[in-house]
């Protein structure tokens, strides 16, 4: 057919491709003109539509030729003014400009395509105007009338006086009225009198021209008529079919003649956007197809248009804006201004320069020659970067735009009514991740649509609007671009997405209870996720949302859900300005360089060699480092690259960790040496190289050698850290919920595999993992020959009533410091480690050796006091240590019997835990549930000699009451200590910095003992 | 274009093919189909790559894919030399270096002395190989880089 002219035929596509790429807008901008027709834009239009046509029948592509034919005849119609393009015109042709994209799109293929439906329908819009009658069989009755208006029939009224009616709350319609064939319902006499009685007469006149005196044939009477009514109950009331009844809205065009337009079209064109406007907002009145079916719609758009016409006919903007509104680019050219690339021009120009003289500078040997002109360079370089990435820059308006035409079809589909406002389109973004957003947008738009706006009919009985309205809105915000998508519908339920997350076993029961809302709401980005209540074409089966948020993430961004139960939602998507050019921190393993995103770091941690064997331990078999009470997975970058040589692996060397986050996942990335952070420029890897997921691509570094960029989704993926960390990840996420109550880390492990216990891990020191012929027996102790010492063990059942262990092979040792001594807790199995609340259950199990019990994963997990079981009261551990004055410093002495303490803390649990300790002490202990009760127990006059104090408390936490006692100036030398489960360096610092004597970490009596001790000036045989 | 033109039929017609060795054997690949010739610099080993890429190069600011040819024939991997080098060609818009273990000559073949693959190949597999020319010495055998790019893309 085309004689393998495979150039031609692609360049066909593109030219197209180029022309189709503005029409949608721009059939949009004719739309919202209406009859206030811009030539500019039909005829752009009409010849993209037109070239299109020739080249296809000189190519032989039928279809494109016939569709294209009849598209071209309607505009023509258009553009010569005897056809006004109303919403159903503008819609057809849109549909039908969408059927070409596809014809084009699959070029080869498009002449077995059925057009027919579409030419059909484009037909009939030809074929209403050539015959006005047809209007009454017209299906869409609310719009159809006013598509044609015949501006040479007047009723001889000034525009200024529909204009004054509007402007005084009333609505403006065109009534005909069959003289002939309504003479059975009414007299015309009867007619005038009504007329009258609820509303008032502006003009009318008789239409003959239908008439020749034969019966069936219409005699019309056109009357204009202003009434409070809006056209449905004007219908009503007169019993007229509602296409007799046509909303009028009198605009005043540039010649000054009056002429008549559809109250929609007028709507619209009122809603686009002025050049001068603050915000550059755009709102699209997507109401307006259903204009009369809400009386309150119906008066919205006609004062919006009179408060336009009332500016004197200076109606600018609407084709403006349309005419230099940038389409997406979603091909491989860009355009980019002259001025742009005058700039680049004598930028390279410069460089040049700066070339020439860094020769001649090197030439010349001359060392401030050569600095200056390096500068220079450094200068040109940062410019030509910069303006490369502004021609790479494109505003996200561009995207936005096409949003205006997705809502008002999404509107129409799904019987809702919306406007949709855009801000901050002028934001600039790179074109990559513009092309990369467009998606996701898209389908963040329609779920809004979909699942947020309420029907107006339930809008309206919430008291709401019935138009909803979905905001777009683009601003920069840290270095980073926010996009902001929220709709005021009705919110997301949190309850709802729990119970469905329960269903689709998303999540345990238990889970969902501990989780907050704003967790639970998040909940919706897991694959296989779908609230609909049944699934519609507009969002389709839920398999969208972690698709969203990974293409989100895949660039570099974020997406987060904010939402109020009957308020709206607002989705939350940041970006990075540019994928092109990221700061990055440049590590090393092995020798060989890698570049880890900044975007992805949290942060560095740099472990001493000596702590090394404390903070490092083993979990499922996977490294774990001991951070802040938290366990953090590390991956080790050679056992990843399945580097073979493991000679080294037995040598834990790891001195620097970098730790990283990628979505929930957070893991520590061990690296051999830490360089600069550098601003690298990303270069994508070739076919070869692309499944590898754990690089996202490449670098040149300074030296000109490459660098590999990390990606931490996909290490995590390597490293198969997603499933093991699981446990870790949902108790992270709940300790981010209960924020009131404070969390403990324990390790859990079972004695015998029927039952849970739980170690604090603030407490233990290390994990070992023993054969069982390694235990000692001596003297009835068993002991365990280690590191050159014997390493005391408890067997738990020789504790406390627990279950024996069953004989193993192999035997974890929890170890732990109590006095100067390490112990060992002999745990078969140590499987997990929890975050837990510190509200206890300290009255189920009372024993000694046993803080209390709670629930884990729906099993019971006694958490066992260390310190309690490796004294004399717990059973067989009598003979391991002796109850010695030393073990609790300082409680002999007389000065400390009179000691007082005042305690704040705000959990029940450790209030009463620590106040038993201290009083066991013989100290007095003031204890006060919040950092404001102690204050005012000393304001009180309280006497204390030391302040103990938690840090995180409501009302007044431990700094704040630090602070407030040294700023007082009452209590200079009051020692404060600070016991907390947070024991950051950046917390020492702040309580340094507020005035705190001594910062502890809870749970670890001994200490607290002795620093008491200390501060109470009693003799201590240990600090 | 360069994929274009070593498998349209103008192939059949006299040739100005490259030279190279890998081992005792002497392969060409048409001039056409190869962008230029370069020394290998310092090149970056990638972690877990598959065996036939040797690593990345950085050529005038691309990172460009190294693949040993070697080990794509099935031989044992190149070992570098000053002789080493690469051929960098074009595929799917993207550069790749092809390490060969030296580029001898540019030869002019003509249709004469084209001459099917023998059936015994030896001990290649003969679908990276497009046909053999008898050079006034010894064989010449023309490379299909088609095949030997789709091979390692689909082959890791």
């Amino acid at each position: 057919m085309f004689e393998g002219d495979a150039e031609i035929l692609g360049d066909f596509v593109t030219e197209s491709r180029e022309g189709l790429s503005e029409i949608e807008s721009n059939l949009l901008a004719i739309e919202a003109a209406g009859a206030d027709l811009d030539l500019n834009v039909v005829n752009k239009v009409f010849r993209s539509i037109h070239s299109i046509k020739g080249a296809a029948s000189f190519l032989g592509l039928s279809r494109i030729g016939e569709l294209s034919h009849n598209m071209e005849h309607v505009l023509s119609e258009v553009r010569n003014r005897s056809l006004i393009p109303t919403s159903p015109i503008v819609d057809q042709l849109l549909r039908s400009a969408d059927q070409l994209k596809l014809l084009i799109e699959s070029v080869e293929t498009s002449n077995t395509v059925d057009v027919s439906q579409n030419v059909r329908e484009l037909k009939r819009i030809d074929q209403r105007y050539a015959g006005p009658d047809d209007l009454s069989v017209a299906p869409q009755l609310n719009v159809e009338p006013s598509v044609i208006q015949p501006p040479a029939q007047d009723f001889g009224v000034d525009g200024s006086v529909i204009q004054q009616q509007i402007a005084a709350g009333q609505n403006v319609f065109e009534v005909v009225f069959d003289l002939l064939s309504d003479r059975e319902a009414f007299q015309l006499s009867d007619l005038v009198l009504r007329l009258q009685d609820v509303g008032s007469l502006l003009g009318s006149y008789l239409d003959s021209s239908g008439y020749a005196g034969t019966a069936g044939e219409p005699l019309e009477w056109h009357v204009l008529y202003a009434t409070v009514l809006n056209a449905d109950q004007f219908a009503t009331f007169f019993s007229l079919p509602s296409q007799r009844v046509r909303p009028q809205v009198g605009v005043v065009d540039e010649s000054g003649v009056d002429v008549l337009l559809s109250a929609s079209a007028a709507a619209s064109a009122a809603e686009t956007p002025e050049p001068g406007q603050e915000s550059g907002s755009l709102k699209d009145s997507c109401a307006s197809g259903s204009d009369g079916q809400t009386p309150d719609v119906g008066a919205g758009p006609v004062e919006h248009s009179f408060r336009d016409t009332d500016r004197g006919g200076e109606r600018v903007g609407v084709n403006e804006s349309a005419g230099t509104r940038k389409m997406p680019a979603t091909e491989a050219n860009i355009r980019v201004s002259v001025s742009v690339l005058d700039r680049l021009m004598n930028l390279a120009g410069e460089l040049v320069l700066s070339r020439n003289q860094l020769l001649i500078a090197a030439a010349g040997g001359d060392g401030r020659v050569l600095e200056s002109t390096c500068t220079r360079i450094d200068q040109v370089t940062c410019e030509l970067q910069d303006a490369i990435m502004q021609t790479r820059m494109q505003p996200v308006g561009t995207v936005f735009s096409k949003f205006t035409r997705i809502v008002r079809d999404l509107a129409q589909q799904l019987g809702k009514q919306c406007e949709l406002e855009i801000h901050g389109k002028d934001v600039d973004l790179d074109r990559t991740i513009i092309e990369a957003i467009s998606d996701p947008l898209t389908h963040l738009v329609r779920n809004s649509m979909d699942h947020g706006l309420e029907l107006p009919e339930i809008r309206k009985q919430k008291g709401k609007n019935p138009v909803g309205t979905i905001k777009l809105t683009a601003r920069h915000q840290e270095g980073k671009v926010l996009l902001c998508i929220s709709d005021d519908g009705a919110g997301i339920n949190a309850d709802r997405i729990r119970q469905k997350a329960i269903e689709k076993g998303l999540i345990s029961a238990d889970s969902a209870l501990t989780m907050s809302d704003r967790d639970a709401v998040q909940l919706i980005f897991t694959p296989g996720f779908s609230t609909a209540e049944q699934v519609t074409s507009v969002s389709g089966r839920g398999v969208g949302m972690d698709v969203v948020k990974t293409n989100i993430e895949r660039i570099g961004g974020s997406v987060e859900i904010e939402t109020a139960i009957g308020t709206g939602t607002t989705m939350l998507v940041q970006l990075p300005l540019t994928l092109a050019i990221i700061p990055s921190l440049i590590a090393s393993c092995r020798g060989q360089r890698f570049a880890i995103p900044q975007l992805s770091i949290l942060e560095l941690v740099r472990v001493k060699a000596e702590e090394l064997c404390e903070r490092l331990g083993r979990v499922n078999q996977s490294e774990v480092l001991r951070l802040r009470g938290n366990l953090l997975p590390l991956v080790r970058l050679d056992h990843i690259f399945g580097d073979s040589n493991k000679s080294e692996a037995s040598t834990p060397q790891l001195t620097h960790i970098v730790v990283v986050e990628s979505g929930r996942i957070r893991f520590g990335v061990v690296v051999d040496q830490l360089h600069d952070s550098e601003e690298i420029v990303v270069k994508p890897l070739g076919r070869h190289l692309k499944h590898l997921a754990f690089l996202s691509g490449a670098t040149i570094l300074g030296d000109g050698r490459i660098a590999m960029i990390l990606d931490a989704g996909g290490l995590a993926n390597q490293a198969q850290l997603q499933s093991k960390q699981q446990g870790l990840q949902t108790s992270a996420a709940a300790a981010e919920t209960v924020d009131q109550s404070e969390q403990i880390s324990v390790l859990l492990f079972s004695n015998h595999p029927g039952e849970w216990f739980g170690v604090p891990m603030s407490i233990i020191v290390r994990i070992e993992r023993i054969r069982a012929n390694q235990i000692d027996s001596v003297a009835s102790r068993k002991v365990l020959q280690y590191r050159g010492g014997t390493l005391s063990l408890l067997s738990l059942e020789e504790c406390i009533d627990a279950r024996p262990r069953e004989p193993s092979d192999h035997l974890f040792v929890i170890v732990f410091r109590r006095a100067d001594r390490e112990i060992g807790l002999l745990a078969p199995d140590v499987f997990d480690i929890r975050q837990i609340t510190s509200d206890l259950d300290s009255v189920s199990f009372q024993e000694t050796g046993v803080l209390g019990s709670c629930v884990i994963d729906g099993r019971t997990v006694r958490i066992l006091d260390a310190f309690e079981l490796s004294t004399s009261d717990c059973g067989a551990a009598r003979t391991l240590i002796r109850r010695e004055p030393e073990t609790v410093p300082g409680v002999d002495t007389d000065a400390g019997r009179s000691a007082t303490v005042l305690y704040a803390e705000d959990s029940a649990f450790f209030r009463n835990k620590i106040t038993k300790l201290l009083q066991e002490q013989g100290w007095q202990v003031i204890a006060c549930e919040d950092g404001q009760a102690a204050w005012e127990k000393l304001c009180e006059g309280v006497e204390p000699q030391i302040v103990l104090t938690d840090v995180e408390m409501p009302r007044m936490n431990g700094f704040e009451l630090c602070q407030q006692i040294r700023s007082s100036g009452r209590w200079p030398d009051l020692p404060v200590i600070a016991i907390t489960s947070l024991a950051a360096d950046a917390d020492r610092a702040r309580g340094i910095q507020c005035g705190v004597t001594e910062y502890l970490v809870k749970l670890d009596r001994d200490l607290l003992l002795s620093t008491l001790s200390r501060h109470l000036g009693m003799p201590c045989e240990r600090v | 274009m360069s994929m274009t033109a070593t498998r349209s039929p103008s192939a059949s017609r006299d040739l100005q093919v490259t030279t190279f060795r890998l081992g005792e054997l002497l392969l060409g690949l048409e001039i056409s189909a190869i962008r230029e010739v370069s020394r290998v610099g310092a090149m970056t080993p990638v972690p877990s790559a598959p065996v036939a890429v040797r690593g990345v190069i950085n050529l005038r600011g691309d990172v460009v894919t190294v693949l040993d040819l070697r080990a794509i024939l099935g031989l044992c991997p190149a070992l570098l030399t000053s002789a080493s080098r690469l051929l960098i060609v074009t595929a799917h818009d993207e550069l790749i270096g092809m390490l060969v273990d030296g580029v001898e000559d540019v030869v002019g073949v003509t249709e004469e002395n084209r001459e099917d693959l023998p059936a015994n190949a030896g001990h290649f597999d003969s679908r990276f190989f497009r046909c053999v020319y008898k050079l006034e010495s010894e064989l010449l055998v023309l490379l299909d880089i088609v095949a030997v790019l789709a091979h390692d893309s689909a082959g890791r």
